[in-house]
């Protein structure tokens, strides 16, 4: 995701829908993308408490310790 | 005649049986049946049958102990055998369970009789409870998720309703509907049987019209032989509290403030020491919480998500569907910070000596139907992220936290405080609560939309 704010964004998150085999006019990334924003903000904010966010390809891709 | 504690009384005394107390629960569900919508279902067979045999059992010297009679309601994501678990939600299907979720089973044990299933905000996910209205108020939500039992024991339809806590879904609308309500310490009362939202965010309890009846229930849903209500005439003299005023526990609405800062002194003439903390961890409690709980309830409802999307609330589904597109990182690092923000508050409370933490259990009171944000000066906030910013830290810690009537803004809506204690000091959470609320100036005060 290097343009955070652009198609990047969407592509990742058709990408991750395609991944789950989401699809249909209820999982349209256009209207994802802001809410996804959002969240990526919140967790960027707990730099602050526990370091630097990880938010390159790699981890996005890294699901090995989802619950 | 509301409490456990009078109602226990009158049937031992004859004043009352089972059966009555069935019949005027039927009678009273029935009457505000379409004006609160706190019960989604009930069987009125079942319960009279039921209440016929404790009678029986009773009469023939076999007491149960103080839930002997005791009508209660369950939340509709817990199992009850007999009826459909449906979680505020169509996804479920209408078949009912075969069994009962291990915290019914505790409480049919200890003698309580099953009302019915409350109203539970779809998925448990959410602080509205729709269509569930406010006991003081019609025209406001009762909270959520757990409205449908914070609006019946308000009401004066059951002492007990049985929740879950995830956020604050316990706390919510126990504060929001006047009542008093309990998360346990995280894994001491067993969730088989309920319908997950979180799994390392779920705390099942129980909200009551008094500390005690709080305290009767959890007694029967730890079921080790612990007495949770022995000690809660102890008082707080001597006890030294943390009192919790800075983000996220502000800002407040003005009335909450003032009744906040009372309640406080009133715990103070009561001989406690209550002194200013402040823990900075806890600012980054809302980014902990929904960096958790998208990627777990993703795990539970992906198979819904993906065949009947259009069948959950759109709110919920992009919740869910944020479970499914975000970075792994977002969940871990939401970890990390929960550990960090837990480790802030147990350092906090060992550096201050403190038995326990006070806060405003919710910076607003009830909210209009429909209304999406809370306004706090130049400030609006969206009324999830203001319900949960005070009540979530302690589902993050695991610590026991209750909150207890503590009076009412000046449209006579229910405010309440809270109390957390050290995990599995859950007794001491409700000896506390109980000192407040005998000491408190408006005990009993019940709604009269009657």
């Amino acid at each position: 995701m290097s343009d955070p704010n652009g198609r990047d964004v969407e592509r990742h998150i058709a990408d991750r829908l395609a991944d789950h085999g989401l699809n249909g006019p209820a999982f349209d990334p256009r209207l994802i993308a802001p809410d996804y924003r959002d969240r990526l903000q919140m967790d960027g904010s707990l730099d602050a408490l526990i370091g630097v966010a990880q938010t390159d390809d790699a981890s996005d891709a890294d699901q090995g310790d989802r619950p | 005649m509301r409490s456990v504690t009078a109602i226990a009384a009158a049937l031992r005394s004859h004043d009352v049986t089972a059966v009555r107390l069935a019949e005027q629960f039927l009678a009273r569900e029935g009457e505000t049946r379409d004006r609160l919508h706190s019960f989604v279902a009930v069987d009125a067979s079942q319960l009279l049958d039921e209440a016929a045999l404790s009678d029986a059992e009773l009469s023939a010297g076999h007491d149960l102990g103080p839930l002997h009679g005791i009508p209660v309601g369950i939340k509709d994501i817990i199992d009850v055998k007999g009826y459909a678990t449906r979680c505020g939600s169509p996804l479920y299907p209408s078949t009912p369970a075969d069994c009962d979720a291990t915290v019914v089973s505790r409480l049919r044990d200890a003698g309580a009789l099953i009302a019915g299933k409350t109203t539970s905000h779809e998925l448990a996910c959410g602080v509205v409870t729709s269509p569930v209205s406010n006991p003081w108020n019609l025209d406001h939500v009762p909270g959520g998720s757990s409205g449908g039992s914070g609006a019946a024991v308000a009401a004066g339809l059951v002492p007990i309703g049985l929740g879950s806590d995830t956020g604050g879904s316990i706390r919510i609308p126990a504060a929001l509907c006047g009542a008093v309500g309990l998360k346990p310490t995280f894994d001491l009362v067993p969730v088989a049987g309920v319908q997950p939202l979180s799994t390392t965010l779920d705390h099942v309890g129980p909200l009551g019209v008094t500390v005690a009846d709080c305290a009767y229930a959890m007694s029967a849903l730890v079921a080790d032989g612990s007495d949770f209500a022995d000690g809660l005439d102890h008082g707080i003299a001597g006890m030294r509290f943390g009192v919790l005023t800075a983000e996220p526990f502000s800002p407040l609405q003005p009335d909450v403030e003032s009744n906040f800062h009372a309640g406080v002194d009133l715990l103070r003439s009561l001989g406690a020491d209550c002194v200013e903390i402040t823990i900075p961890e806890v600012t980054h409690t809302l980014a902990a919480e929904f960096g958790i709980i998208p990627l777990e309830a993703f795990e539970y409802h992906e198979q819904s998500l993906r065949q009947r999307p259009f069948d959950i609330d759109p709110d919920i589904r992009t919740l869910l569907t944020a479970g499914a597109v975000l970075p792994g990182s977002v969940y871990r690092r939401a970890c990390a910070a929960r550990v960090a923000i837990a480790g802030a508050i147990t350092t906090a409370m060992t550096d201050h000596r403190l038995e326990a933490l006070v806060a405003p259990t919710l910076p607003a009171t009830a909210s209009p139907k429909g209304k999406s944000e809370h306004i706090y000066g130049d400030v609006s906030e969206p009324i999830t992220a203001s319900y949960v910013r005070t009540t979530a830290p302690f589902n993050l810690s695991g610590q026991p936290a209750i909150t207890v009537p503590c009076g009412f803004d000046r449209d006579g809506l229910p405010i309440g405080l809270q109390v957390a204690t050290r995990p599995r000091h859950d007794r001491l959470a409700l000896q506390i609560a109980a000192a407040f609320e005998q000491a408190s100036p408006s005990p009993g005060r019940v709604p009269d939309f009657w």
